[in-house]
Protein backbone atom coordinates (compact mmCIF):
# COMPACT_ATOMS: atom_id res chain seq x y z
CA UNK A 1 0.00 0.00 0.00
CA UNK A 2 1.14 3.63 -0.92
CA UNK A 3 2.78 5.61 2.06
CA UNK A 4 1.06 2.89 4.87
CA UNK A 5 1.54 5.69 7.77
CA UNK A 6 -0.71 8.14 5.55
CA UNK A 7 -3.34 5.29 5.75
CA UNK A 8 -3.01 4.72 9.62
CA UNK A 9 -3.65 8.21 10.42
CA UNK A 10 -7.12 9.70 11.27
CA UNK A 11 -7.71 13.43 10.41
CA UNK A 12 -10.12 16.39 11.49
CA UNK A 13 -11.29 19.57 10.16
CA UNK A 14 -9.74 22.63 11.26
CA UNK A 15 -11.50 25.21 12.88
CA UNK A 16 -11.10 27.69 10.18
CA UNK A 17 -12.96 25.57 7.57
CA UNK A 18 -16.22 25.61 6.58
CA UNK A 19 -18.46 22.84 4.77
CA UNK A 20 -21.49 23.00 2.13
CA UNK A 21 -23.04 19.95 0.58
CA UNK A 22 -24.33 20.56 -2.79
CA UNK A 23 -26.25 18.31 -5.53
CA UNK A 24 -23.61 15.51 -5.66
CA UNK A 25 -20.46 17.50 -4.13
CA UNK A 26 -19.44 19.35 -1.50
CA UNK A 27 -17.42 22.76 -1.03
CA UNK A 28 -14.80 23.31 1.52
CA UNK A 29 -13.84 26.91 2.78
CA UNK A 30 -11.10 28.32 4.33
CA UNK A 31 -12.27 30.97 6.11
CA UNK A 32 -9.26 32.57 6.84
CA UNK A 33 -7.03 31.78 3.40
CA UNK A 34 -10.22 32.58 1.65
CA UNK A 35 -10.04 29.71 -0.81
CA UNK A 36 -12.67 26.91 -1.02
CA UNK A 37 -12.17 23.51 -2.52
CA UNK A 38 -14.84 21.24 -4.55
CA UNK A 39 -14.96 17.24 -4.06
CA UNK A 40 -16.70 15.32 -6.67
CA UNK A 41 -18.75 12.78 -5.41
CA UNK A 42 -16.41 10.19 -4.38
CA UNK A 43 -14.34 13.40 -3.22
CA UNK A 44 -17.32 14.01 -0.66
CA UNK A 45 -17.44 10.65 0.46
CA UNK A 46 -14.17 10.33 1.08
CA UNK A 47 -14.31 13.37 3.33
CA UNK A 48 -17.55 12.13 5.09
CA UNK A 49 -15.99 9.33 5.80
CA UNK A 50 -12.95 10.31 7.07
CA UNK A 51 -14.73 13.18 9.75
CA UNK A 52 -16.53 10.01 11.49
CA UNK A 53 -12.89 9.78 13.01
CA UNK A 54 -11.69 6.63 11.80
CA UNK A 55 -8.09 5.77 9.90
CA UNK A 56 -8.04 6.36 6.66
CA UNK A 57 -7.30 2.77 6.09
CA UNK A 58 -10.86 1.85 7.00
CA UNK A 59 -12.04 4.78 4.74
CA UNK A 60 -10.43 2.98 2.16
CA UNK A 61 -12.05 -0.73 2.69
CA UNK A 62 -15.56 1.10 2.87
CA UNK A 63 -15.04 3.05 -0.08
CA UNK A 64 -13.55 -0.22 -1.96
CA UNK A 65 -17.38 -1.71 -1.18
CA UNK A 66 -19.15 1.53 -2.68
CA UNK A 67 -17.28 2.44 -5.57
CA UNK A 68 -16.67 0.57 -8.54
CA UNK A 69 -13.01 1.20 -8.48
CA UNK A 70 -9.50 -0.53 -8.88
CA UNK A 71 -8.27 -1.25 -5.66
CA UNK A 72 -4.67 0.72 -6.84
CA UNK A 73 -6.40 3.73 -7.98
CA UNK A 74 -8.22 4.17 -5.08
CA UNK A 75 -5.47 4.15 -3.12
CA UNK A 76 -3.95 6.73 -5.32
CA UNK A 77 -6.82 8.98 -5.32
CA UNK A 78 -7.31 8.97 -1.59
CA UNK A 79 -3.29 9.73 -1.20
CA UNK A 80 -3.94 12.39 -3.78
CA UNK A 81 -6.97 14.08 -2.28
CA UNK A 82 -5.94 13.85 1.39
CA UNK A 83 -2.24 15.32 0.31
CA UNK A 84 -3.90 18.29 -1.25
CA UNK A 85 -6.40 18.92 1.69
CA UNK A 86 -3.57 18.89 3.43
CA UNK A 87 -1.29 21.38 1.98
CA UNK A 88 -4.56 23.53 1.66
CA UNK A 89 -5.04 23.63 5.25
CA UNK A 90 -8.37 21.73 4.68
CA UNK A 91 -7.54 18.82 6.99
CA UNK A 92 -5.54 18.03 9.99
CA UNK A 93 -3.87 15.41 11.11
CA UNK A 94 -5.85 14.35 14.35
CA UNK A 95 -3.06 13.98 16.66
CA UNK A 96 -2.25 17.94 16.00
CA UNK B 1 -42.80 45.36 -22.24
CA UNK B 2 -43.36 42.07 -23.91
CA UNK B 3 -47.03 41.45 -25.25
CA UNK B 4 -47.81 37.92 -26.05
CA UNK B 5 -45.73 34.67 -25.82
CA UNK B 6 -43.24 34.72 -22.55
CA UNK B 7 -39.88 33.22 -23.39
CA UNK B 8 -39.67 29.65 -22.76
CA UNK B 9 -36.41 30.13 -20.51
CA UNK B 10 -38.47 32.52 -18.15
CA UNK B 11 -41.23 30.34 -17.96
CA UNK B 12 -38.05 27.76 -17.07
CA UNK B 13 -36.94 29.37 -14.17
CA UNK B 14 -40.35 30.01 -12.76
CA UNK B 15 -40.91 26.12 -13.25
CA UNK B 16 -37.58 24.94 -11.40
CA UNK B 17 -38.97 27.36 -8.86
CA UNK B 18 -42.24 25.85 -8.30
CA UNK B 19 -40.44 22.16 -8.89
CA UNK B 20 -38.55 23.09 -5.51
CA UNK B 21 -41.10 24.04 -3.70
CA UNK B 22 -43.68 21.17 -4.30
CA UNK B 23 -40.76 18.51 -4.99
CA UNK B 24 -43.01 17.83 -7.74
CA UNK B 25 -43.97 19.13 -11.57
CA UNK B 26 -40.95 17.43 -12.91
CA UNK B 27 -42.81 16.56 -15.79
CA UNK B 28 -43.71 20.03 -16.40
CA UNK B 29 -40.11 21.10 -16.00
CA UNK B 30 -38.89 18.58 -18.55
CA UNK B 31 -41.45 19.55 -20.67
CA UNK B 32 -40.08 22.92 -20.70
CA UNK B 33 -36.55 22.20 -21.08
CA UNK B 34 -37.70 19.84 -24.64
CA UNK B 35 -38.62 23.02 -25.93
CA UNK B 36 -35.09 23.76 -26.59
CA UNK B 37 -34.68 26.96 -24.42
CA UNK B 38 -31.62 29.35 -25.26
CA UNK B 39 -29.47 28.19 -22.05
CA UNK B 40 -27.69 31.12 -22.13
CA UNK B 41 -30.31 33.55 -21.65
CA UNK B 42 -31.78 31.03 -19.20
CA UNK B 43 -28.28 31.62 -16.90
CA UNK B 44 -28.43 34.83 -17.43
CA UNK B 45 -31.79 35.30 -16.06
CA UNK B 46 -31.56 32.67 -13.56
CA UNK B 47 -28.42 35.08 -12.11
CA UNK B 48 -30.54 38.14 -12.39
CA UNK B 49 -33.51 36.63 -10.60
CA UNK B 50 -31.15 34.90 -7.88
CA UNK B 51 -32.30 31.62 -8.62
CA UNK B 52 -29.47 29.75 -10.08
CA UNK B 53 -29.27 27.28 -7.07
CA UNK B 54 -33.00 26.21 -7.09
CA UNK B 55 -32.40 26.21 -11.50
CA UNK B 56 -29.55 23.37 -10.53
CA UNK B 57 -31.30 21.23 -8.16
CA UNK B 58 -34.97 20.87 -9.90
CA UNK B 59 -32.97 20.11 -13.26
CA UNK B 60 -31.16 17.25 -11.26
CA UNK B 61 -33.94 15.54 -10.94
CA UNK B 62 -34.77 15.00 -14.20
CA UNK B 63 -33.35 12.56 -16.63
CA UNK B 64 -29.75 13.54 -17.19
CA UNK B 65 -29.56 13.08 -20.41
CA UNK B 66 -32.34 15.75 -21.28
CA UNK B 67 -30.38 18.65 -19.88
CA UNK B 68 -27.06 19.37 -22.26
CA UNK B 69 -24.06 18.34 -20.21
CA UNK B 70 -22.70 21.90 -20.95
CA UNK B 71 -25.25 23.17 -19.14
CA UNK B 72 -24.80 20.98 -16.22
CA UNK B 73 -21.25 21.54 -15.59
CA UNK B 74 -21.71 25.49 -16.11
CA UNK B 75 -24.56 25.30 -13.21
CA UNK B 76 -22.65 23.35 -11.08
CA UNK B 77 -19.40 25.54 -11.24
CA UNK B 78 -21.64 28.47 -10.59
CA UNK B 79 -23.16 26.66 -7.35
CA UNK B 80 -19.84 25.94 -5.92
CA UNK B 81 -19.01 29.42 -6.53
CA UNK B 82 -22.40 30.51 -4.54
CA UNK B 83 -21.85 27.80 -2.11
CA UNK B 84 -18.66 29.58 -1.17
CA UNK B 85 -19.22 33.10 -1.18
CA UNK B 86 -22.04 32.14 1.19
CA UNK B 87 -19.83 30.00 3.23
CA UNK B 88 -17.63 33.30 3.82
CA UNK B 89 -20.44 35.56 4.73
CA UNK B 90 -21.56 33.18 6.62
CA UNK B 91 -18.79 33.62 8.44
CA UNK B 92 -18.27 37.10 8.57
CA UNK B 93 -22.05 37.49 10.08
CA UNK B 94 -21.43 35.25 13.19
CA UNK B 95 -17.82 36.89 14.04
CA UNK B 96 -19.34 40.15 13.65
CA UNK B 97 -22.21 38.94 15.74
CA UNK B 98 -20.48 37.72 18.09
CA UNK B 99 -17.75 40.81 18.92
CA UNK B 100 -21.31 42.94 18.95
CA UNK B 101 -22.73 40.97 21.48
CA UNK B 102 -19.39 40.93 23.37
CA UNK B 103 -19.77 44.16 23.25
CA UNK B 104 -22.99 44.29 24.91
CA UNK B 105 -25.12 45.38 21.84
CA UNK B 106 -28.06 43.40 21.07
CA UNK B 107 -28.16 42.14 17.21
CA UNK B 108 -30.55 40.85 14.95
CA UNK B 109 -29.27 39.52 11.49
CA UNK B 110 -31.62 39.70 8.73
CA UNK B 111 -32.15 38.33 5.44
CA UNK B 112 -28.91 36.69 4.01
CA UNK B 113 -27.60 33.33 5.92
CA UNK B 114 -30.64 33.47 8.53
CA UNK B 115 -33.44 33.36 5.96
CA UNK B 116 -31.83 31.05 3.70
CA UNK B 117 -31.98 28.32 6.60
CA UNK B 118 -35.49 29.90 7.68
CA UNK B 119 -36.94 29.34 3.92
CA UNK B 120 -34.79 26.66 2.40
CA UNK B 121 -33.35 24.54 5.29
CA UNK B 122 -29.43 25.46 4.21
CA UNK B 123 -27.19 27.45 2.78
CA UNK B 124 -26.49 26.91 -0.65
CA UNK B 125 -30.16 27.24 -1.56
CA UNK B 126 -30.21 30.80 -1.96
CA UNK B 127 -28.09 33.72 -3.27
CA UNK B 128 -26.88 36.68 -1.57
CA UNK B 129 -23.77 38.88 -1.50
CA UNK B 130 -23.64 41.08 1.68
CA UNK B 131 -24.57 40.58 5.24
CA UNK B 132 -27.41 42.87 6.93
CA UNK B 133 -27.55 43.13 10.62
CA UNK B 134 -29.90 45.28 13.15
CA UNK B 135 -29.38 47.41 16.09
CA UNK B 136 -31.40 50.01 18.91
CA UNK B 137 -30.47 52.93 17.55
CA UNK B 138 -29.00 53.92 20.50
CA UNK B 139 -26.37 51.37 19.95
CA UNK B 140 -25.25 52.34 16.67
CA UNK B 141 -22.56 54.51 17.68
CA UNK B 142 -21.03 51.55 19.78
CA UNK B 143 -21.67 49.17 16.99
CA UNK B 144 -20.16 51.03 14.05
CA UNK B 145 -16.99 51.27 16.82
CA UNK B 146 -17.18 47.21 17.39
CA UNK B 147 -17.00 46.81 13.86
CA UNK B 148 -14.16 49.63 13.43
CA UNK B 149 -12.27 47.61 15.49
CA UNK B 150 -13.04 44.37 13.29
CA UNK B 151 -11.60 46.57 10.22
CA UNK B 152 -14.77 47.34 8.49
CA UNK B 153 -15.27 51.34 7.86
CA UNK B 154 -18.04 53.07 5.64
CA UNK B 155 -18.33 51.51 2.34
CA UNK B 156 -18.81 55.08 0.33
CA UNK B 157 -15.99 57.54 -0.23
CA UNK B 158 -18.55 60.18 1.86
CA UNK B 159 -17.44 63.43 4.28
CA UNK B 160 -18.39 62.57 7.92
CA UNK B 161 -21.27 65.06 7.23
CA UNK B 162 -22.78 62.59 5.08
CA UNK B 163 -22.00 59.83 6.64
CA UNK B 164 -24.26 60.76 9.36
CA UNK B 165 -26.53 62.27 6.72
CA UNK B 166 -26.80 58.98 5.12
CA UNK B 167 -27.63 56.85 7.89
CA UNK B 168 -30.47 59.24 9.11
CA UNK B 169 -31.71 58.79 6.28
CA UNK B 170 -31.90 55.30 5.38
CA UNK B 171 -31.77 53.72 8.20
CA UNK B 172 -28.39 52.00 8.04
CA UNK B 173 -24.56 52.25 7.58
CA UNK B 174 -23.29 50.18 4.92
CA UNK B 175 -19.30 49.10 5.98
CA UNK B 176 -16.50 47.31 4.04
CA UNK B 177 -13.60 45.27 5.18
CA UNK B 178 -10.32 45.18 3.36
CA UNK B 179 -11.30 41.70 1.58
CA UNK B 180 -14.46 43.54 0.42
CA UNK B 181 -17.26 42.37 2.54
CA UNK B 182 -19.87 44.12 2.88
CA UNK B 183 -22.15 44.65 6.12
CA UNK B 184 -25.10 46.89 6.55
CA UNK B 185 -25.82 47.66 10.26
CA UNK B 186 -29.37 48.89 10.47
CA UNK B 187 -31.39 51.11 12.83
CA UNK B 188 -34.77 50.08 10.88
CA UNK B 189 -36.30 47.88 8.73
CA UNK B 190 -36.64 50.54 5.85
CA UNK B 191 -35.13 54.14 5.25
CA UNK B 192 -36.88 56.04 7.19
CA UNK B 193 -39.26 57.89 4.33
CA UNK B 194 -41.24 54.25 3.96
CA UNK B 195 -43.74 54.03 6.89
CA UNK B 196 -42.99 50.73 8.19
CA UNK B 197 -43.42 51.19 12.21
CA UNK B 198 -41.85 48.23 13.39
CA UNK B 199 -39.32 49.43 16.35
CA UNK B 200 -36.14 47.00 17.65
CA UNK B 201 -37.11 46.76 20.99
CA UNK B 202 -40.56 44.91 19.65
CA UNK B 203 -38.85 42.72 17.11
CA UNK B 204 -36.27 41.84 19.62
CA UNK B 205 -38.74 40.55 22.09
CA UNK B 206 -40.33 38.47 19.51
CA UNK B 207 -36.70 37.09 18.05
CA UNK B 208 -36.06 33.50 16.91
CA UNK B 209 -32.46 31.72 17.31
CA UNK B 210 -30.94 30.30 14.16
CA UNK B 211 -28.22 28.09 14.02
CA UNK B 212 -25.17 28.68 11.26
CA UNK B 213 -22.40 26.51 11.99
CA UNK B 214 -22.54 25.60 15.37
CA UNK B 215 -23.37 29.48 16.22
CA UNK B 216 -26.69 30.72 17.71
CA UNK B 217 -27.68 33.96 16.06
CA UNK B 218 -30.88 36.05 16.60
CA UNK B 219 -33.12 36.50 13.89
CA UNK B 220 -36.76 38.38 13.15
CA UNK B 221 -39.35 36.30 14.33
CA UNK B 222 -41.31 34.64 11.44
CA UNK B 223 -44.56 36.78 11.14
CA UNK B 224 -41.73 40.16 11.40
CA UNK B 225 -39.92 38.52 8.70
CA UNK B 226 -42.89 38.01 6.79
CA UNK B 227 -43.99 41.41 7.06
CA UNK B 228 -40.27 42.23 6.42
CA UNK B 229 -39.74 40.69 3.42
CA UNK B 230 -43.61 41.89 1.59
CA UNK B 231 -42.39 45.81 2.65
CA UNK B 232 -38.60 45.60 1.60
CA UNK B 233 -40.06 43.28 -1.49
CA UNK B 234 -42.42 46.04 -2.33
CA UNK B 235 -40.37 49.11 -1.40
CA UNK B 236 -38.04 48.07 -4.42
CA UNK B 237 -40.93 46.97 -6.88
CA UNK B 238 -40.39 43.14 -6.84
CA UNK B 239 -38.03 42.86 -9.04
CA UNK B 240 -36.57 39.62 -8.50
CA UNK B 241 -38.16 36.11 -8.68
CA UNK B 242 -36.01 34.59 -5.95
CA UNK B 243 -37.46 37.46 -3.51
CA UNK B 244 -41.06 35.53 -4.38
CA UNK B 245 -39.68 32.73 -3.55
CA UNK B 246 -38.07 33.57 -0.84
CA UNK B 247 -41.83 34.66 0.76
CA UNK B 248 -43.20 31.20 -0.73
CA UNK B 249 -41.06 29.62 1.15
CA UNK B 250 -41.09 30.95 4.16
CA UNK B 251 -44.85 30.54 4.69
CA UNK B 252 -44.07 26.67 3.79
CA UNK B 253 -41.57 26.15 6.26
CA UNK B 254 -43.56 27.39 9.12
CA UNK B 255 -46.96 25.92 8.60
CA UNK B 256 -48.39 28.01 11.63
CA UNK B 257 -48.62 31.80 10.45
CA UNK B 258 -51.94 33.13 12.11
CA UNK B 259 -53.55 34.63 9.17
CA UNK B 260 -55.78 36.99 10.64
CA UNK B 261 -53.17 38.32 13.72
CA UNK B 262 -50.64 39.15 10.58
CA UNK B 263 -53.42 41.24 8.48
CA UNK B 264 -54.46 42.69 11.59
CA UNK B 265 -50.82 43.47 12.31
CA UNK B 266 -50.54 45.17 8.45
CA UNK B 267 -53.63 46.94 8.86
CA UNK B 268 -52.16 48.71 12.25
CA UNK B 269 -49.17 49.58 10.91
CA UNK B 270 -51.07 50.72 7.18
CA UNK B 271 -49.18 48.22 5.37
CA UNK B 272 -52.39 45.78 4.24
CA UNK B 273 -52.50 46.75 0.48
CA UNK B 274 -48.61 45.69 0.67
CA UNK B 275 -48.87 42.48 2.08
CA UNK B 276 -52.01 42.20 0.42
CA UNK B 277 -50.65 42.38 -3.44
CA UNK B 278 -47.52 40.40 -2.02
CA UNK B 279 -48.94 37.66 -1.38
CA UNK B 280 -51.33 37.58 -4.25
CA UNK B 281 -48.20 37.64 -6.17
CA UNK B 282 -47.05 35.09 -4.96
CA UNK B 283 -49.84 33.28 -5.79
CA UNK B 284 -50.79 34.69 -9.32
CA UNK B 285 -46.76 33.67 -10.16
CA UNK B 286 -45.82 30.67 -7.78
CA UNK B 287 -48.97 29.30 -7.18
CA UNK B 288 -49.02 29.92 -3.02
CA UNK B 289 -52.18 28.67 -1.17
CA UNK B 290 -53.38 31.49 0.52
CA UNK B 291 -56.43 30.89 3.31
CA UNK B 292 -59.85 31.92 2.36
CA UNK B 293 -59.79 34.46 4.51
CA UNK B 294 -56.98 36.55 2.78
CA UNK B 295 -57.72 35.49 -0.87
CA UNK B 296 -61.06 37.22 -0.12
CA UNK B 297 -59.18 40.33 1.38
CA UNK B 298 -56.70 40.35 -1.52
CA UNK B 299 -60.15 40.22 -3.97
CA UNK B 300 -61.57 43.15 -1.90
CA UNK B 301 -58.69 45.20 -2.81
CA UNK B 302 -58.55 45.80 -6.63
CA UNK B 303 -55.84 47.95 -6.12
CA UNK B 304 -53.70 45.28 -4.60
CA UNK B 305 -54.42 42.98 -7.24
CA UNK B 306 -53.69 45.03 -10.25
CA UNK B 307 -50.64 46.29 -8.63
CA UNK B 308 -49.92 42.38 -8.02
CA UNK B 309 -50.82 41.46 -11.57
CA UNK B 310 -48.35 44.18 -12.56
CA UNK B 311 -45.41 42.82 -11.34
CA UNK B 312 -46.41 39.43 -11.97
CA UNK B 313 -45.96 40.50 -15.62
CA UNK B 314 -42.96 43.07 -15.12
CA UNK B 315 -41.34 39.57 -13.31
CA UNK B 316 -42.01 37.51 -16.29
CA UNK B 317 -42.02 39.35 -19.22
CA UNK B 318 -37.86 40.09 -19.63
CA UNK B 319 -38.55 43.36 -20.54
CA UNK B 320 -36.07 47.06 -20.03
CA UNK B 321 -35.70 48.07 -16.51
CA UNK B 322 -38.57 50.50 -14.75
CA UNK B 323 -38.08 54.28 -15.11
CA UNK B 324 -37.89 56.12 -11.64
CA UNK B 325 -41.62 57.29 -12.74
CA UNK B 326 -43.26 54.02 -13.25
CA UNK B 327 -41.69 52.99 -9.65
CA UNK B 328 -42.69 56.13 -7.53
CA UNK B 329 -46.26 55.73 -9.23
CA UNK B 330 -46.72 52.11 -7.86
CA UNK B 331 -45.29 53.41 -4.75
CA UNK B 332 -48.05 55.70 -3.78
CA UNK B 333 -50.58 53.04 -5.05
CA UNK B 334 -49.28 50.67 -2.80
CA UNK B 335 -50.39 52.51 0.24
CA UNK B 336 -53.60 52.63 1.76
CA UNK B 337 -53.03 56.25 3.17
CA UNK B 338 -51.70 58.24 0.45
CA UNK B 339 -49.60 60.42 2.62
CA UNK B 340 -47.18 57.63 3.39
CA UNK B 341 -46.65 57.08 -0.35
CA UNK B 342 -46.27 60.99 -0.68
CA UNK B 343 -43.75 61.13 2.02
CA UNK B 344 -41.74 58.40 0.59
CA UNK B 345 -41.75 59.66 -2.97
CA UNK B 346 -41.30 63.49 -1.79
CA UNK B 347 -38.24 62.37 0.17
CA UNK B 348 -37.25 60.35 -2.86
CA UNK B 349 -37.09 64.02 -4.83
CA UNK B 350 -36.09 66.28 -3.04
CA UNK B 351 -33.69 64.62 -0.24
CA UNK B 352 -29.93 64.21 -1.20
CA UNK B 353 -28.73 60.19 -1.82
CA UNK B 354 -25.47 58.76 -2.03
CA UNK B 355 -25.85 59.32 -6.10
CA UNK B 356 -26.11 62.88 -5.23
CA UNK B 357 -23.14 63.23 -3.31
CA UNK B 358 -20.88 61.32 -5.79
CA UNK B 359 -22.28 62.72 -8.57
CA UNK B 360 -22.38 66.29 -7.51
CA UNK B 361 -19.76 67.22 -4.47
CA UNK B 362 -20.41 70.63 -3.03
CA UNK B 363 -18.22 71.84 -0.18
CA UNK B 364 -19.25 71.75 3.68
CA UNK B 365 -21.54 74.36 4.46
CA UNK B 366 -23.94 74.34 0.67
CA UNK B 367 -25.23 70.88 1.36
CA UNK B 368 -28.51 72.94 1.54
CA UNK B 369 -28.19 73.17 -2.45
CA UNK B 370 -28.84 69.16 -2.74
CA UNK B 371 -32.70 69.75 -2.52
CA UNK B 372 -32.90 71.98 -5.85
CA UNK B 373 -29.75 69.64 -7.89
CA UNK B 374 -30.95 66.42 -7.26
CA UNK B 375 -34.35 66.98 -8.73
CA UNK B 376 -32.94 68.31 -11.70
CA UNK B 377 -30.73 65.29 -12.02
CA UNK B 378 -33.32 62.82 -11.26
CA UNK B 379 -35.71 64.61 -14.24
CA UNK B 380 -33.08 63.60 -16.54
CA UNK B 381 -33.76 60.17 -15.41
CA UNK B 382 -37.22 59.98 -15.58
CA UNK B 383 -37.93 58.96 -19.33
CA UNK B 384 -34.55 56.38 -18.89
CA UNK B 385 -35.42 52.68 -17.39
CA UNK B 386 -33.59 51.91 -13.76
CA UNK B 387 -33.04 48.73 -12.86
CA UNK B 388 -34.17 48.65 -9.43
CA UNK B 389 -32.44 46.17 -7.68
CA UNK B 390 -30.50 45.75 -4.63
Amino acid sequence: MADPDLFDRRFVKPSDVLVQELVGEAVLLHVKRGHYFGLNEVGRAVWKELMTGIPLRQAYEHLLTEFDVPPEQLQQDLTSLVHDLLSHGLLEDARA
Amino acid sequence: MAGTDRAVEIELIRGAAQAFAEQARTDALASLVARGPDWDKVMDRAEFHGTIPLLRQSLSRLPQAIVPASVQQALAERCRDIAATNLLLTSRLTRVCAALERAGIRVLALKGPTLAILGYGELSLRQFNDVDLLVSPADLSDGLETLRHLGYEFAYRLTPSQQRHYARAMGQVPLHDARGTLVELHTSLTDTAYHFPLGFDDLWSRRQPVVLHDHTVSSLGNEDLLLYLAVHGTKHGWPCLGWVIDLVQLIARNGSTDWPRLLHRAIAMRCRRILLLSLWLARETLGLELPEAITQACRADRVALRLADERHRRLLDAGDGESGFALARFHLRSRERLRDGLTHVWTTIFSAHLSDWQAINLPSGWEFLYPVARPLRLALKYFRPTVQRE
